[in-house]
């Protein structure tokens, strides 16, 4: 209960103090140039500023002595103001400005993030949190199309053509990679426990991979991956060439191994000796004891590791933008060469929406599987 | 009879195999690259829409990558059309161009790494636009008037004058013979470190920001010819008179291999990249990195204006 009201207590100074004090957005004339900064009250009018002020305030009160009324109705209304200031703001056109409209824009300030963070906030202690943030954030998408003046919106039509493209090669590239890692990774990870003289070995090798900068190591992969498919011109066929697609989805591979062989080897230390041995007392052949009982009990920390590999992937595969292999990085770092940061935001969201995602649909499913095997999750953790 | 009758029938063999010859069953569509800036987007859209409306299939791999990423990618077939600049020759062939002073001309670089690509890498150079993007230092309006800076000549005189100045540069210029040590020789002044804020990268659309906004005290930054910035965020280029820097030409670069197949690409390019001036490449660059249109409507644009496309 006390988080809750901590919560409740951040989310509604952030949403007052963006209303008041901070800056939603900038008006540029161009793309590139210094903005002029819009407060809540410049874009809002005084009228509608002074409402919106008390309209919050009461929901403030009523979140305090009628929780049961905002859970129930109001929670679901709130949804909706992130998008609704998202329009008004793209509606704001300043005084004494000379501009072209199609050209000027408006790009988000600290002031919608915090307020959207402060919507959040009160969001999320009430019923069905998750779904009402990914409403919320559906909101914002299904209205853009009433948000022509946000220079998001402008650099998204720019590229309409090739986003989705980009945007499903992304996953394609960070999500394939992971999953290749995993059978090897768990290996790997077995391997360690089994053989403690390996270990070291086993452990130096995943860890090079990911003290190592990304970009140099692209670099790296693209030599012998160029040699390899001029001496086997059947390789380049299959698509295994220096540049593009191959070593990036290398690269990200390599990544994935130590999360998962590092939980893979974690978990299967801290089984509890007790527990192997009632399986050998049962008469448990090593293999069966290994895949009935060893297994079962490590796979909450496998799958806790494969999480972590997908997630990071997500992240790291932006990085093949710059070698020829696409996703959201060509956005993020054409958007750089132009200082255009609307567009390298455009690049950015996205993954971070898909990072979250992934994480929250791995969560389902970690839970599900780990529940389908009888293993009971937080039986398992307090094994001591 | 018969012999008439085995002559027919060669003669409609022959025939037959010569349409065949002519109309290859499949013909590869053609990767178009390009760099990941403003420039590599609109000459790409260009190139690729005059191949379209001439019949030649293209596949779009605009914004492929980093300069090195992309000559990488031409030299192992990954893609088949990039657009390159002349200059760039002397990286590519290290071993051979230990004369310097051919950079600087627009006429002997370009000959230098057309041929030696050509015949080393069967890469071929077609006909280069005349706008050359080289490396300059741009300066604000204000600045130049107020210290009377038009030359390098000027501006050296004002720096060893002792006066405030502050260079904002890639680390690959500021280290370069043929770039500021270059001009440090040529016009007689030396920049200390504390007079030079130097980034890993050559991208200079920061860089002009940081001088139009005078973050750290910069009053001068690296510039490429083309930019679109000089105009729309008041800046000028500090004129060059003894030409230090290589001359850059913007050319379309292909394979050898798909130039037997087209060979059609080179005069259908040919009248575009001639028609592209200093001045228009700088219009259709502010276009794009500045207003923030989209790179293939400002192309399209260019190319219906231009004559080179029907509406």
């Amino acid at each position: 209960m006390k988080t809750g009201r901590i919560t409740t207590a951040a989310g509604s100074f952030l949403t007052l103090f963006a209303l008041t004090l901070l800056p939603w957005g900038e008006f540029k004339i161009n793309r590139v140039a210094r903005g002029i900064p819009i407060q809540a009250m410049g874009f809002l009018g005084w009228a509608m500023w002074t409402t919106s002020i008390v309209v919050l305030l009461l929901i403030i009160a009523v979140i305090r002595w009628k929780p049961r009324f905002f859970n129930a109705i109001l929670s679901w209304i709130l949804l909706f103001l992130p998008s609704l200031g998202l329009i008004l703001l793209s509606r704001y056109i300043p005084d004494g400005v000379d501009f072209d409209p199609k050209v000027a824009r408006i790009s988000l300030g600290i002031g919608f993030y915090l307020f959207y963070v402060g919507i959040l906030l009160l969001l999320s202690k009430t019923a069905y949190p998750k779904l009402k943030i990914f409403l919320s954030f559906l909101f914002i998408l299904a209205f853009a199309g009433n948000m022509d003046a946000l220079g998001l919106v402008r650099e998204y039509r720019n590229i309409e053509e090739t986003f989705l493209r980009e945007l499903s090669r992304h996953l394609t590239l960070a999500l394939f990679s992971a999953m290749a890692a995993i059978l090897p990774g768990i290996l790997l990870g077995y391997a360690a426990m089994r053989y403690p003289k390996a270990r070291e070995w086993i452990f130096g090798f995943v860890h090079v991979f990911q003290v190592a900068p990304t970009l140099s190591l692209l670099a790296l992969m693209m030599i012998p991956l160029t040699a390899l498919s001029k001496a086997f011109p059947f390789l380049a066929d299959l698509g295994i060439k220096g540049i593009g697609f191959a070593p990036a989805f290398i690269v990200l591979f390599l990544y994935s191994l130590l999360p998962i062989t590092a939980n893979t080897y974690a978990g299967l230390k801290q089984t509890d000796p007790a527990v192997l041995e009632n399986a050998v007392a049962l008469g448990m052949s090593p293999r069966q004891t290994l895949i009935n009982v060893w297994f079962p009990l490590t796979l909450p920390s496998i799958f806790a590791g494969i999480r972590t590999a997908m997630t990071q992937n997500v992240g790291n595969t932006i990085l093949a933008g710059l070698v020829g292999g696409g996703g959201m990085g060509a956005l993020i770092f054409l958007g750089l060469s132009q200082s255009a940061l609307d567009l390298v935001l455009l690049g950015t969201i996205p993954v971070v929406v898909m990072a979250l995602i992934l994480d929250a649909v791995f969560e389902v499913v970690e839970v599900g599987t780990v529940r389908k095997l009888g293993v009971d999750y937080d039986q398992n953790l307090r094994v001591e | 009879m018969k012999h008439i009758k085995r002559i027919m029938l060669i003669g409609v063999a022959t025939l037959l195999l010569l349409v065949g010859c002519a109309k290859p069953a499949q013909k590869d569509p053609v990767v178009v690259a390009t760099m990941l800036d403003s420039e590599g987007s609109i000459l790409g859209q260009m190139i690729l829409q005059m191949l379209e409306d001439n019949g030649i299939e293209t596949v779009n791999k605009l914004n492929f990558g980093t300069p090195d990423i992309l000559r990488a990618a031409l030299e192992n077939d990954e893609v088949d059309l990039v657009v390159d600049y002349t200059g760039s020759g002397q990286y590519y062939h290290p071993e051979d161009a230990t004369d310097p002073t051919i950079w600087n001309d627009p006429v002997k670089g370009y000959e230098f790494t057309e041929k030696l690509d050509r015949e080393k890498k069967n890469i071929y150079w077609l006909t280069p636009s005349a706008a050359n993007n080289t490396e300059s230092i741009a300066v604000t309006r204000d600045f130049a008037q107020a210290n009377g800076i038009e030359d390098m000549e000027d501006l050296a005189a004002y720096i060893n004058a002792g006066k405030d100045f502050k260079l904002i540069t890639s680390a690959s210029f500021a280290e370069n013979q043929l770039g500021l040590l270059g001009f440090e020789e040529a016009y007689g002044f030396k920049l200390t470190n504390d007079q030079l804020i130097i980034l890993s990268s050559g991208n200079t659309a920061e860089m002009l920001l940081a001088l139009s906004n005078g973050t750290n005290g910069v009053n001068a930054s690296l510039v490429y010819g083309t930019d679109g910035a000089l105009d729309k965020m008041n800046l000028l280029v500090v004129a060059d008179p003894k030409h230090i820097p290589p001359v850059y030409l913007p050319a379309p670069v292909i394979r050898g291999d798909v130039l037997d197949v087209y060979p059609e690409i080179r005069e259908i390019l040919k009248p575009v990249f001639e028609s592209l001036t200093l001045e228009a490449l700088q219009t259709l660059n502010a276009a794009v990195a500045y207003d923030g249109q989209n790179a293939a409507d400002v192309a399209e644009e260019y190319l219906i204006e231009n004559g080179f496309l029907d509406e």
